[in-house]
């Protein structure tokens, strides 16, 4: 299941009086949509765990303001995104002011797939980019979610698009590429 | 899944492919021991939440007290007995003090409370909850200065009031639906 599929009303009236069975159901319904999005946004499986932690607890814990059973998805969604997003930034203020920002040049390491190469971006670019190219948000909803401004999110995607181009041309699909060794070892 | 938007940033041709197959790409499953995680930590936020429900009615129930003391002392002159009076005067029976003015208190309340009727169910804890106090003020009467019966006691007060409000919100509610 994806963020886009509806709640039912009845598991929405459910949620709200703490049914723990109903807690359960919803969490297996929706949560590898969470981790999902959560291991690519943040690139790093203990910080997806805590954020689809804390972002499922924040869901159950405030259902009572989500009057829509349809807008559940979107919602959780958005809960994720921000943890995330905070995470992003308690690390980016834990850096040493002298710190210098990750450069424009495009990484040209040879063999990386488009998973890998997702990875080696800087954690924001690489959240701009997805949350983007992938959820669909637009930049305003994305500077929302980061606190930032709509031409921030538009530079950070012109920089993680730029940095990505190289290795996306010479791309060789993970899956052709698991094809490819499949028939080598046959 | 993609919304155009004005100012919608298009990728262009070479980046065209390799997003979409990101979009593609699978959906990963999570770690099987994440639900406990997240029931585990609703569990404790629900604990939390009770023991700061329960802080508050502790506190207020304090300030009653407090109040009740004040009032006492301002109020009454000492009719305690002075053997009982050289026992309080003690740090030690300042808590003593306090459990009996709250096992008062709650005395009072429970006697406000006996009136109207009781359900069967509701009836059968009572008798069994009265037997207990029974009980309890023959051993309080040869130990006086014993915190823990008075703390005993306060519990067994708190709980029969509470059954009391419960069934007279019962009563009101049937009451109502007629």
């Amino acid at each position: 299941m994806n963020f886009s599929q509806p709640l039912d009303e009845l598991s929405l009236a459910a949620l709200k009086k703490r049914c723990r069975k109903t807690q359960e159901r919803v969490y297996l319904d929706y949560s590898r949509a969470a981790w999902s999005l959560s291991v690519r946004l943040s690139g790093c499986e203990a910080q997806a765990w805590d954020a689809v932690q804390a972002g499922f607890v924040r869901a159950f814990e405030r259902i009572g303001q989500l009057r829509d059973p349809a807008a559940f998805g979107s919602w959780l969604r958005r809960l994720i995104v921000n943890q995330v997003m905070d995470q992003h930034r308690r690390r980016f203020e834990a850096l040493p002011a002298n710190h210098e920002a990750d450069s424009d040049e495009p990484l040209m390491e040879d063999g990386l797939d488009l998973e890998q190469a997702l990875i080696r971006l800087d954690p924001m670019d690489r959240s701009v980019l997805w949350l983007h190219d992938v959820e669909g948000l637009t930049h305003a909803e994305i500077a929302e979610l980061a606190g930032q401004t709509a031409s921030w999110s538009k530079s950070r995607l012109s920089r993680a698009r730029a940095r990505m181009r190289p290795l996306l041309e010479g791309h060789r699909p993970t899956r052709a590429k698991h094809e490819a060794n499949a028939n080598e070892t046959a | 899944m993609k919304r155009p938007e004005p100012g919608h940033h298009l990728p262009d041709e070479t980046i065209a492919q390799p997003i979409a197959e990101l979009q593609a790409l699978p959906q990963l499953s999570p770690p099987p021991a994440l639900w406990s995680a997240v029931r585990d930590q609703m569990d404790q936020q629900a604990l939390a939440r009770r023991s700061r429900r329960r802080g508050w009615m502790v506190s207020g129930l304090a300030a009653a007290l407090a109040l009740s003391v004040g009032i006492g002392v301002f109020t009454t002159p000492s009719t305690q007995p002075p053997a009982l009076e050289t026992a309080l005067s003690t740090p030690a029976s300042t808590e003593l003090v306090q459990v009996r003015q709250l096992s008062a208190l709650l005395e009072a309340r429970l006697r406000q409370q006996q009136v109207g009727a009781v359900s069967t169910g509701a009836l059968e804890s009572l008798v069994y909850l009265e037997n207990e106090l029974g009980w309890l003020d023959i051993r309080l009467a040869s130990q006086p200065g014993d915190l823990e019966l008075w703390q005993r006691r306060i519990e067994l007060l708190d709980e029969m009031n509470r059954l009391y409000s419960r069934n007279h919100w019962q009563t009101q509610m049937k009451l109502t639906s007629l």
